[in-house]
């Protein structure tokens, strides 16, 4: 555990202060903790602004960097899906909620906050698309791997249940997978442009290849045998188990060492 | 009679696809833990075996199958450019491998991938493979007319921030191609991306590395990839469009049936 005594973790803390106060309040009182969390998504904002002007690029280049870019992500995608699902619900609000405590803690406790000059390969204008592409489909996946695993919790008796927390995961995944998709190809690009190879079978790319995967089976399942509701709920928390191994395993690990190594 | 032979057929096929991305799910896996034990050219070397090469073509084979069986795929164009996008990477992919490159080699295009150690001032047709073992010539010259590395002024480690290679191909001695490469910026000619890919310094100065890759099947896949993307795009668009304005009309009552469900 590291503990940031300095203007960078004071902010971090200040917004893990807002969700956690936001997550106490949902369900009493909604007004107070929707103003919370804005709140908190503001100090994170903040956090992440900080952190861009303090090392002068882009704050996505390591694990310290990428799980504040995550909890920075949760705004956009909480009022995004507000609007998909359900705009009021204070339910969502308390899941969103702890999806950012449990980003914002490796941030704040875990991973070292020490200033890095980019390196070479990260000099290019893929490398905040590629990143951002990945992170927000991870936090849209996270949710709906939410909704797969209350759908699993739930009884396959309740079919109405069943169908509508099939259909909260899907519309997640439909807004996430586009992203992943797109995470994918720009860092194929940017594998052309770098390493003279748009695929080079790097333990990481690998794992995020099994992610697209996993979701295109997801997809095929749905497509093919929509009422399999328990079926589609398990590859979707598949999926994110597979996005937690390409996220923090492959980085921290030294199973998987690659081409992606600077992450770490 | 015909009507549920396809009807058959078509389940059949579903499941073969689906076992299909499933296998390649799990040879993914594998393959990283091969390329973390025992590097990243044991698992390239998993992908491009003879057995994965006969895997890829069976996955290409009944992607084109499937367009044909399914109708509901080809009256759907979104559904289709996904599924095209998927038989363009494949198809690229297969075409630029290693495998391809050994197979059906060309003049022009001796290797798939290779490097050249050079100099400021000194010229090579000599590509070598990455071992610097085997060598094959190559139908053009490059010369080095300067190398260089620049540092983070403010890195107490003195970090490099790029380094460059000004580069001019020579062919029938003509100068045909001169730019300069650094990391992220790679130079094209005849088929070969160049790229900054080592630098060094010993008693005689300077020297770069430089990584030579072929572009075979490069257009196909990248191509293949925005298809997938843009038809992904308006699909998935259209579903949250939808889903959106459903929620909007069906307005309170659907939001308090939601409230009661969870």
């Amino acid at each position: 555990m590291i503990l940031k005594l300095d203007v960078q973790g004071a902010l971090i803390y200040i917004s893990m202060a807002g969700y956690f106060l936001a997550l106490v309040t949902s369900l009493v009182k909604t007004k107070v903790s929707r103003v919370l969390f804005v709140l908190a998504f503001l100090t994170n904002a903040a956090a992440l602004i900080y952190r861009g002007i303090h090392v002068q690029h882009l704050p996505m280049q390591n694990m310290f960097e990428v799980f504040l870019f995550l909890g920075f992500c949760i705004g956009p995608i909480h009022w995004m899906s507000g609007r998909l699902l359900h705009p009021r619900h204070s339910a969502f609000l308390a899941i969103d909620a702890v999806i950012a405590l449990v980003v914002l803690f490796p941030a704040g406790f875990i991973f070292n906050h020490q200033p890095q000059s980019l390196p070479p390969a990260l000099q290019c204008w893929l490398f905040g698309p590629h990143v951002a592409a990945y992170m927000l489909a991870y936090i849209f996946m996270a949710k709906a791997a939410v909704f797969a695993g209350a759908g699993l919790a739930t009884s396959g008796d309740n079919l109405q249940s069943q169908k509508m927390l099939s259909e909260f995961s899907y519309l997640l995944i439909a807004a996430g997978f586009p992203m992943l998709t797109a995470g994918l190809f720009l860092g194929s690009v940017w594998g052309k442009l770098a390493w003279g190879d748009w695929w080079g079978w790097d333990p990481k790319e690998l794992w995020s290849l099994v992610c697209w995967l996993v979701y295109v089976l997801y997809l095929h399942v749905r497509y093919g045998w929509p009422k399999s509701y328990r079926l589609q709920h398990a590859l979707v928390l598949l999926g994110m188990a597979a996005i937690v191994i390409t996220l923090l395993w492959v980085n921290l690990s030294k199973i998987f060492a690659g081409q992606h190594n600077y992450a770490s | 009679m015909l009507g549920r032979m396809m009807r058959g057929f078509r389940k059949y096929m579903m499941i073969v696809s689906m076992l299909l991305v499933a296998f390649l799910t799990h040879m993914s896996v594998c393959g990283a833990f091969i390329g973390g034990r025992k590097g990243i050219p044991a698992a390239k070397a998993l992908f491009n075996s003879t057995p994965m090469a006969i895997f890829w073509c069976a996955l290409l084979a009944v992607l084109l199958i499937s367009l044909i069986a399914y109708p509901s795929l080809r009256k759907r164009p979104l559904m289709l450019a996904m599924h095209l996008g998927c038989c363009l990477i494949i198809g690229g992919g297969l075409w630029g491998s290693d495998w391809s490159h050994e197979h059906f080699k060309s003049e022009d295009i001796p290797r798939s991938r290779g490097v050249i150690l050079l100099r400021s001032g000194e010229v090579s047709s000599m590509l070598f493979d990455e071992e610097m073992k085997s060598h094959e010539r190559l139908p053009f010259t490059v010369r080095m007319l300067q190398t260089m590395a620049t540092h983070y002024d403010n890195n107490p480690e003195g970090m490099v921030k790029d380094y460059y290679s000004t580069l001019q191909i020579w062919k029938d001695r003509q100068l045909v191609k001169m730019g300069t490469i650094e990391v992220n910026k790679p130079l094209y000619y005849g088929g070969y991306h160049f790229y900054q890919s080592t630098y060094g310094v010993d008693q005689f100065g300077a020297y770069s590395g430089l990584l030579v890759t072929s572009a075979r099947g490069v257009a196909w896949v990248f191509a293949g990839y925005a298809l997938i993307f843009g038809a992904m795009v308006v699909h998935f668009g259209a579903v949250l469009q939808r889903a959106v304005m459903r929620n909007e009309s069906s307005g309170d009552s659907q939001a308090a049936a939601q409230e009661g469900a969870l």
